[in-house]
């Protein structure tokens, strides 16, 4: 167990230096001067000698190699370095704008487990009846609608129409509502559809016969004897969606005004801010490795024969 | 007579996209209460089918035509599922896949029972005492075990324990000594023989394992492609049936003598008996006529023209 887990956070390593490289190599790619951006931000022409002289002081002039390794340095000591456009530290900007990004997922990812694994179930333990055809059919729909029509279909009914929840911005646990609940309808669709087939599946097995045989309800067998064998793909799915959300909420954090990292990444498309997205890309993928490590260690923990080892009384 | 589990023309149909295939084919048959039955044949041949619907647990996809009935009573699949655990209990085959591997061997056996509402002390209790009956020395150690924990023994005496936690009067027992080695079959013997003291007292066994067949049951059933050819006490000693002659002759003790032919694929239903085709006796009538079943022996019913 010790030895698996120490195992896997070197198999990271690689990744995390591929992530590093990734967002150096999205500086160098970006058309345009790094030193002329920083400079005519303010609408000004600088003049060559100027652009030059900032190149030095940027530290442009040095092989590729020897600028990586100096940002690497420096993003180690947390300085990711200064948006072009607002001149405030990338770091401290993203990290001002990550617990609205996270409370967005956290809310998404919270509906997706408890919607989508009760769908699940209920259409398993109902298989083939209506209960099962109505879950089957929302499925279908969640899956096909496009987030951000399904956005504005929502700002339309529940905001426009019915008044009963705001429109965008932040505040309450209702600005949350709209939001979270667009962000997590694929995926909980997604966890539906993958709880109910491996629900299926477990029930096919000689155990849930035996568990049967001794006079048990539906929801004990579904829920007590089947689901704990049948979450384990379900949940490397739920690691897999939490990182789309993080991805995701770029489109929903525009729509509905929310100040995440998802809008401050699209500000700094818009505004050819290449550190501010450095840093996005950088912290994205941070997270979604450390949510991988989570997931593969949890999905482990949950099998007994691997939490205690092979030992026999 | 009321007491007992009875069939009557009982048969079973899965409802497959290919076919329809019959799985059990117009059974009648008694098992007596207070007796050990045996169910044996072949592999594929019907009988963990008609086990399966004796608790009321076949597949959606499955119909039936016919009754089986505990006691005089009809029952349909609903009925039976209410007497699961506390009038039938299942020993099931496989130890090692029929148990939960995500749940301990506690909280396997504290659902088992359930249909006794206890209150959960008691329950521990229960369960603690349920172990120990079983022959395990030490239960606390046992109940917060992992079944992969156990040994193949191990399984089976929970497995035991759990078919039995409520003192069912009926218990199925679906190959008991499926893929286990020699030493174990002898502690699956003991074992259920055990569970006569446990207070059930009638079982019907199902299996292919003769010599565990003859060791414990009072009367034997013999099922041939989804169908009852003979059926009570002395079988194994005094076989009637040509097919359970050749049945007995094809085992190693005797001689390995194979069956010439091959079994009716499943799905493929003869007019006749269904034996006929490969049966050295066989006659024009029984390609073309299903045999009566006959009692030329008292205790005894043979479906077999050669007796009518």
């Amino acid at each position: 167990m010790k030895q698996y887990l120490i195992q896997k956070l070197i198999s990271l390593l690689p990744v995390l230096f591929g992530i590093s490289l990734l967002a150096f190599v999205l500086g160098i790619l970006t058309p345009g001067n790094p030193a002329e951006l920083v400079l005519s931000q303010g609408g000004y022409e600088p003049t060559p000698e100027q652009i030059a002289e900032m190149e030095e002081q940027m530290g442009l002039d040095a092989p590729y190699p020897v600028q990586y390794l100096r940002w690497v340095g420096r993003v180690l000591s947390g300085d990711l370095g200064t948006s072009y456009s607002s001149r405030n530290p990338v770091g401290e900007e993203l990290m001002r704008r990550l617990p609205v990004t996270l409370k967005l997922a956290a809310c998404s990812i919270l509906l997706t487990v408890v919607f989508g694994i009760a769908l699940g179930c209920t259409a398993a333990a109902w298989q083939g009846r209506l209960p099962d055809r109505v879950i089957q059919a929302l499925i279908n729909v969640q899956l096909s609608f496009p987030a951000f029509w399904l956005a504005l279909l929502m700002i339309l009914f529940f905001a426009e129409t019915l008044g009963w929840l705001p429109t965008s911005g932040t505040g309450g646990p209702r600005y949350m509502v709209m939001p979270s609940l667009v962000l997590s309808s694929a995926s909980m669709a997604t966890a539906a559809r993958l709880t109910r087939s491996a629900l299926l599946e477990e029930f096919g097995k000689q155990y849930c016969t035996a568990a049967m045989a001794r006079g048990i309800g539906r929801w004990r067998l579904v829920v007590r004897n089947a689901l704990p064998n049948a979450v384990v793909p379900v949940i490397a799915m739920l690691g897999n969606s939490l990182g789309g959300m993080l991805g995701g909420s770029i489109i929903i954090e525009s729509i509905f005004a929310l100040p995440g990292i998802g809008s401050y990444a699209l500000a700094a498309v818009t505004n050819r801010d290449y550190p501010a997205l450095q840093g996005y890309v950088l912290l994205t993928g941070f997270i979604y490795v450390l949510i991988t490590l989570l997931v593969d260690t949890l999905s482990m923990l949950l099998n007994p024969k691997v939490r205690l080892g092979g030992k026999k009384i | 007579m009321n007491t007992g589990i009875s069939a009557d023309s009982f048969s079973v149909t899965f409802h497959l996209p290919e076919a329809d295939v019959r799985a059990v084919d117009g059974v009648s048959v008694q098992f007596q209460e207070g007796k050990i039955t045996g169910l044996i044949g072949e592999s594929g041949c019907g009988k963990s089918v008609l086990g399966l619907a004796l608790l009321g647990l076949l597949p959606p996809y499955a119909s039936t035509e016919g009754t089986l009935s505990l006691d005089g009573q009809v029952l349909t699949s609903a009925l039976s599922r209410k007497k699961l655990g506390t009038e039938i209990g299942l020993i099931p085959q496989n130890p090692s896949d029929s148990l939960n591997p995500a749940r301990t061997v506690m909280a396997q056996l504290q659902e088992a029972l359930l249909p006794l509402r206890l209150s959960g002390k008691h329950r521990n209790e229960k369960a603690r005492e349920l172990l120990v009956s079983f022959g395990f020395s030490d239960p606390e150690r046992i109940l917060k075990a992992y079944p992969h924990e156990l040994s193949g023994g191990m399984q089976q005496r929970v497995l035991c324990a759990l078919g039995a936690a409520c003192s069912p009067r009926w218990i199925l027992a679906d190959e008991p000594t499926k893929g286990l080695d020699r030493d174990l079959l002898v502690q699956v013997e003991d074992t259920l023989l055990s569970l006569k003291q446990y207070g059930v007292k009638s079982m019907v066994i199902i299996t292919h394992d003769l010599p565990l067949a003859h060791a414990l049951c009072d009367s034997l059933a013999v099922m041939y492609a989804g169908q009852i050819l003979e059926s009570g006490s002395g079988v194994l000693e005094n076989p009637l049936h040509p097919y359970t002659r050749v049945f007995l002759d094809a085992l190693p003790e005797n001689g390995f003598q194979s069956i010439p032919g091959r079994a009716p694929r499943a799905g493929e239903r003869l007019p006749g008996c269904p034996f006929a085709p490969r049966c050295p006796s066989a006659t024009e009538q029984c390609r073309k006529k299903r045999p009566p079943a006959v009692s030329p022996e008292p205790g005894k019913i043979v479906r077999c023209f050669r007796y009518a």
